[in-house]
């Protein structure tokens, strides 16, 4: 990446407010390069491999995206809520792709072997995440925050600790939005 | 649902949840419902099913975990050609098998790395492509060979390596109970293989003790070596999971920040294995994510083995002593001596304050056991602050204060890191004296009196203020003698650097009578006053005096086979080329300062790069291009891999790129030479001599390319830029003349050509003894001109007295002889001689094809020739022949 392309980001994260989706658009290819990385976090998280920070792998990403140490807070939270964007994406279109797959079409929404990620689910969960994705969005709409949990948890990995040092509030408060969201998407899931 | 209504249920639930003893729980919903009993119902409805959803999303996100990877297979692996035996271990990236390679007739027990699926292996197999043939060559018997690459049946790729039985280096030693001493010896090991490496050009980048096995008969055996480079590099998924992550209490501070990996890294990581090898104690803890690391390594001060010891229990210490057979209070004192020294040189922050190589720890080691002073010094604040000087890019200051808080901030921070080094008292020494430097420097930096008539709003030059720098600290730093010529040698730096020869000479004649009292004759400050010395004086025209000053420095040390006697070698073999075009002596000397260097084992230093920049130059000069490429791609090379110091880089590809150009590989060399420029125009500024030198490279591979518009701009800045910088008293500015020549005789100007060419001709008299053969230069554009100008006679003349002066020193298959004969040639076209002009034509054409191919200008010109003498001749045939090898320029 050139130094003119890191500052642009920099510049651009800076100044991305969440509803701007121009900028997200430009953001998000780059972001797409850095996806691999966040893969990574996701899965250690849960082979219990590591006993360091999970963040580090999307810091990471972040870092090098950026090209700078420091950072302000501002622009981890824009960084964290397009990858987790990205990664959603990115899955969505894995599960769309699988559930076509099993049915044995012949037009596939996506190319499933040409993306920059190790993609691979069973047709059973790929529904599930499908499913996900629509009760997410319900309740998007009924509770922002919530969402954003559910969203940095399953997307880019992150911890409850690091969610709340992410959105700047206390570690209870997303303990509480973490139950709630369970509860509330559980219960959606099941209808 | 309506929110308000579903915020209202989730604060009771999660209210709820935290209460755990069931009664209570139910109470306190009662309570907080206010008797709302469809309220209280959905609450316990959720309460429910909350444990279901918390199960559920546990499996849930265990899939999504495992959608990245496949399952594991605990099959053993299809790998043609061998029979795996057993599964030896795994880690995070890679499983280990022991196998057994059929050869036919033996079987070699052999272990084999299979890396696991999901990792890219397209890139990993081209990566060991390239890295195999070193892989394959670095021999040792301390190293477990890698012997073989490949990819499994289920497209897994491994690594086939030499079996290894052995325990860890730490449970090796502990479970021996070696002793400190003994302990130094394994240590030492270590050290030697990894010097091998190095000299091979091979960082290992994971250096952590069960990367160490020690066998039965205590043979040392370095594991992965240079498999982590294969791994990871471009590919961030790798490097962060087979690096940094999985062992983050071994990686160096600049591969935790992702900057680029030298052999200094491995040094780093030597240091930690060093300590944890004599204390038991890890000796850094960068903590466990990016903010964690950033965070300490801010503050982070490399611990000594004294403070780590003192502040265990006395359990623990007396269970470490066990493990090395001594008593405690012998530990005590042994880690409160000098060898703590050695571990702490390791582990500095900043590269660059590190050991230079792993030969210096060596012998460190060595200096230990004999009871000498070991080298490894705390770093002077002399050397701090040279570094932070030069890296300024001083240009032209204008009158107003500069911003001397960054100043200060950093001469403070050293301050800080110096004193948590050193007991109270020298604490307080070093205070005020840092105090007085940044004082100094201040002073040294500030703008002139506003009230003084030429300070207002009057540009200042560097030279100005330096000159009142240096009266203000030999007036105000009489009674520290110490300090004054610290600050003073570093001005002289400066002023080098800045190319002010004369300014240098001055300083540097002072400084030289006290650095000779204060260090001795010896001394390398000693030698690098007395080298500067002559290198002013022969840039500032009095080559003879600098030739015997060499001399006579070369006879002071020639009887020590060190590296300070190859560093004097090279310069005065940079001398004598230039200075006296004295090509063969100079060739031999520095294939002398080659060998001294790699008898030292000292091949990966700046001074052997610089040896090498020399040698590459030399062969340059004298037409050996093949030879040329190859020495400056060693030193780049070499510059790439020992330091991060973008100049010296920067610098090998400027030298690289001159090659290429000559080459004839010109889109490499523009491309080259183009990225060198940014760094030193970024960095030095584009006044500063090497950025100069390489845009004077960039204006002659635009002529190469004839791209007449780019290189006459280009060559006309370059002058303008001698003439500002070095005035009319060096040869650099007399080329830059010869170098715009080319463009005035395209547009037909003789007049002003000639006159370009007096001045260049008067600056390399003046610069060049007589019979130097850098004088012919200006003769062949005069030649030139007056052929063109149809004054044959002239021309016939300069070209002979050209020729007579290039006889002694070049060699007979040099271009410049056939550079020579296109003169001759066309000045007996200019006398209407055809059969003489198309004989030297044809024998110009020989040499120049050959030389420098049929693309140069030079051999254009040649063959532009040859085409109108055949024409005039009648002889159409070749004169087609050689119009076809006409380039149209644009």
């Amino acid at each position: 990446m050139t130094y003119q392309e890191q500052s642009n980001i920099t510049e651009l994260l800076q100044h991305l407010s969440e509803d701007d989706s121009g900028g997200y658009q430009q953001v998000f290819s780059q972001v797409y390069k850095q996806l691999h990385q966040i893969a990574q976090n996701i899965r250690f998280r849960w082979q219990g491999d590591l006993t360091l920070n999970t963040t580090s792998l999307v810091h990471e990403a972040y870092l090098k995206l950026i090209g700078q140490k420091s950072l302000r807070v501002e622009s981890r939270r824009h960084f964290f809520a397009i990858a987790a964007k990205a990664m959603r994406q990115v899955l969505m279109n894995h599960a769309e792709a699988r559930m076509a797959q099993k049915r044995g079409g012949k037009n596939l929404p996506v190319d499933i072997a040409n993306t920059p990620l190790n993609v691979q689910m069973t047709p059973e969960f790929a529904e599930e995440l499908l499913d996900l994705n629509e009760a997410l969005k319900t309740l998007e709409e009924v509770s922002e925050r919530q969402s954003k949990v559910v969203n940095y948890r399953f997307f880019t990995g992150l911890t409850l600790e690091e969610t709340a040092q992410l959105l700047g509030v206390s570690e209870r408060t997303i303990k509480r939005d973490w139950n709630s969201a369970r509860i509330w998407l559980y219960q959606h899931l099941k209808q | 649902m309506q929110k308000q209504q579903w915020n209202r249920i989730q604060t009771i639930f999660n209210d709820a949840l935290e209460i755990k003893v069931p009664d209570q729980q139910q109470a306190f919903i009662q309570k907080a419902a206010q008797g709302d009993q469809a309220l209280i119902a959905e609450v316990n409805r959720l309460l429910e099913q909350f444990s279901e959803a918390d199960q559920y999303f546990a499996g849930f996100e265990q899939h999504l975990g495992q959608s990245f990877t496949p399952k594991a297979s605990n099959a053993l692996p299809d790998i043609p050609q061998y029979a795996i035996i057993d599964r030896l271990g795994e880690g995070g990236m890679a499983t280990v098998f022991l196998a057994e390679r059929q050869d036919g007739k033996l079987t070699q027990k052999v272990a084999i790395k299979l890396l696991k699926k999901g990792l890219d292996t397209e890139k990993i197999i081209q990566r060991f492509e390239s890295e195999k043939q070193i892989l394959a060559t670095l021999k040792h018997p301390n190293l477990a060979q890698i012997y073989d690459a490949g990819v499994s049946q289920e497209g897994q790729p491994f690594f086939v390596m030499e079996y290894v039985e052995g325990l860890p280096l730490l449970e090796f030693c502990n479970t021996n109970c070696l002793s400190i001493e003994q302990r130094l010896d394994v240590f030492e090991q270590i050290c030697v293989v990894l010097q091998h490496a190095h000299q091979n050009l091979i960082i290992h980048r994971d250096l952590k003790p069960s990367n160490i096995l020690v066998t039965t008969t205590g043979q040392v055996k370095l594991l992965d070596f240079g498999i982590a480079k294969v791994l990871d590099a471009q590919d961030p998924l790798i490097t962060q999971t087979g690096q940094v992550l999985l062992t983050p209490g071994y990686a160096s501070p600049e591969q935790l920040l992702s900057e680029q990996v030298t052999t200094k890294s491995d040094i780093f990581q030597l240091g930690i294995l060093l300590q944890e090898l004599l204390i038991g104690q890890k000796p850094v803890n960068f903590g466990k994510s990016p903010s964690d690391w950033a965070h300490r390594l801010n503050h982070y001060q490399p611990p000594t083995l004294k403070n780590t010891w003192q502040n265990l229990d006395k359990t623990t210490q007396k269970q470490i002593a066990q493990q090395r057979a001594q008593k405690t209070n012998e530990l005590t004192k042994i880690f409160q001596g000098d060898l703590g020294n050695i571990p702490l040189s390791c582990l500095q922050a900043d590269p660059t304050l590190r050991y230079d190589s792993v030969g210096a720890i060596k012998e460190d080691l060595r200096r230990y056991r004999v009871n000498l002073p070991l080298m490894a010094r705390k770093p002077s604040f002399g050397y701090q602050l040279r570094k932070f000087v030069r890296r300024q890019r001083v240009a032209v200051v204008f009158s107003g204060l500069l911003a001397l808080s960054l100043l200060g901030g950093i001469v403070a921070t050293i301050w800080q890191a110096q004193v948590a080094r050193q007991n109270q008292h020298q604490a307080e020494q070093q205070q005020q004296r840092a105090e007085r430097i940044s004082e100094f420097l201040i002073k040294m930096f500030r703008s002139p009196d506003p009230r003084h008539p030429q300070g207002q709003g009057k540009d200042v030059t560097v030279k100005d203020f330096l000159g009142k720098g240096v009266a203000n600290l030999e007036s105000e730093l009489k009674n520290e003698p110490a300090l004054q010529l610290e600050l003073l040698g570093i001005v002289s730096d400066l002023y080098d650097n800045l190319s002010y020869y004369p300014e240098t000479k001055v300083l540097e004649a002072r400084l030289l009578p006290q650095y000779k009292k204060k260090y001795g004759e010896t001394s390398r400050q000693y030698l690098r006053s007395k080298l500067r010395l002559i290198k002013a004086t022969y840039q500032l025209g009095q080559a003879p005096q600098a030739d015997s000053l060499y001399q006579g420095l070369i006879q002071s040390y020639a009887r020590q086979t060190s590296t300070e006697y190859a560093k004097i070698l090279n310069e005065y073999a940079l001398f004598l080329q230039t200075a006296k075009g004295n090509f063969p002596v100079a060739d031999s000397i520095l294939a002398e300062a080659e060998k001294i260097y790699i008898q030292q084992k000292d091949t990966l230093s700046t001074h052997f790069a610089d040896l090498l920049s020399n040698q590459g130059s030399l062969k340059n000069v004298l037409g050996q291009l093949p030879q040329a490429q190859s020495y400056h791609q060693r030193e780049l090379t070499i510059s790439k891999k020992i330091s991060r110091e973008p100049i010296p880089i920067a610098l090998a590809e400027a030298d690289l790129s001159t090659v290429l150009q000559k080459l004839g590989k010109l889109t490499e060399a523009k491309k080259m030479q183009l990225k060198s420029l940014k760094t030193l125009e970024k960095i030095l500024g584009e006044d500063h001599i090497h950025t100069i030198h390489a845009l004077n490279n960039l204006a002659v591979i635009y002529l190469r390319n004839f791209d007449l518009v780019n290189g006459e701009r280009v060559a006309n800045r370059v002058l303008n830029l001698y003439q500002k910088k070095l005035g009319d008293r060096s040869y650099e500015t007399g080329i830059a003349y010869l170098n715009t020549v080319i463009y005035l005789l395209r547009k037909n100007k003789y007049k002003e050509a000639l006159a370009r060419v007096d001045s260049a001709k008067r600056i390399l008299d003046k610069t060049f003894p007589p019979g130097h053969y850098l004088n012919a230069v200006p003769l062949f554009a005069q030649s030139l001109i007056h052929s063109k100008n149809k004054q044959g006679n002239q021309a016939l003349e300069e070209a002979k007295q050209a020729e007579k002066l290039i006889k002694p020193s070049i060699p007979p298959g040099h271009y410049y002889w056939g550079i020579v004969y296109l003169r001759k040639a066309l000045a007996y076209q200019a006398l209407g001689q055809m059969a003489q002009s198309l004989d030297w034509a044809q024998k110009s054409y020989q040499n120049l094809q050959k030389t420098l191919g049929d693309r140069h200008y030079n051999t254009q010109n040649a063959i532009a020739l040859l085409v109108k003498l055949y024409q005039d001749n009648e002889q159409m045939i070749q004169s087609k022949v050689f119009q076809a090898k006409l380039i149209q320029k644009k």
